[in-house]
């Protein structure tokens, strides 16, 4: 069990999502920060649900799964290390999860609300452009990966 | 297009009115990730980065904008991507199922 004062600012200072921000930006967003545990087998979020927060892995292992045209599951990713995040399309594009996301094993998750985010936004205008930088970057990233996966199982 | 000489990929072509690249220098400092060539006659219409970094400073609010675009964008095409995933595992497990 982890207590706020555990999530050290380190933790979200460290996230690419938050690369750039100063630490009184960091401590704000501890403040908004909820902590959420789950057990095995759990669901996060689930595909097509209404996304409206980012989640940030403290501890544990995810993964991520959509359902092909037959409602088979497809495995896209695992998330296991600690500051991996996801949800972060919501703050960029609302709009229904595009994938399930559950714990492998038992998960201790920081929830960070579409509405904590904006709240923290309107406090730290200049931070926004920089968080939707990041998240940018990281989309980036991971369609790169993707396109990649693509290529590899086309070619298969 | 990636790669060089008869290794050359097609990633893409772009041809309708609006299409844009080059967006990722406004995200990231990194070398550009693909070669692009006109394949026919085409005109481009450029916004160098000294340009926008000065409607940036005057206008924060541009600079917003252009960013969320550019996300959304992103998360558009990754969207994409995953359901192709999937559609192409869907693919190989029905070829290897002989179904």
């Amino acid at each position: 069990m982890v207590g706020k004062l555990d999530l050290r600012e380190a933790f979200l200072s460290e996230s690419p999502l938050f690369d750039g921000l100063g630490k009184a930006e960091i401590n704000d967003l501890v403040e908004r920060a909820e902590i959420h545990e789950f057990g095995s087998g759990e669901v996060v979020v689930e595909e097509g649900t209404l996304g409206d927060a980012i989640f940030l892995l403290y501890d544990g292992r995810l993964s991520v799964r959509t359902r092909d045209g037959e409602g088979r599951n497809v495995e896209l990713a695992t998330l296991g290390r600690r500051g991996a995040f996801f949800g972060e399309i919501a703050l960029a594009d609302p709009g229904p999860r595009s994938a399930t996301v559950l714990a492998d094993e038992g998960a201790v998750l920081l929830k960070l609300s579409l509405d904590a985010l904006n709240g923290f936004f309107a406090q730290f205008s200049d931070a926004q452009v920089v968080v939707l930088r990041n998240i940018a970057r990281v989309l980036a990233q991971r369609l790169r990966d993707a396109n990649a996966l693509v290529s590899t199982i086309s070619s298969a | 297009m990636t790669g060089e000489g008869d290794e050359a990929v097609m990633l893409s072509t772009l041809e309708e009115s609006g299409d844009f690249f080059g967006e990722m220098s406004l995200i990231d400092i990194l070398p550009r990730s693909a070669n692009v060539y006109a394949s026919g006659q085409a005109r481009i219409l450029a916004f160098p980065k000294k340009v926008l970094t000065t409607v940036f400073a005057k206008v924060p609010r541009v600079q917003m904008t252009l960013v969320l675009n550019i996300a959304r964008n992103l998360s558009l095409r990754l969207r994409e991507a995953d359901s192709r995933i999937a559609e192409l595992s869907r693919e190989a497990n029905a070829s290897k199922g002989g179904s």
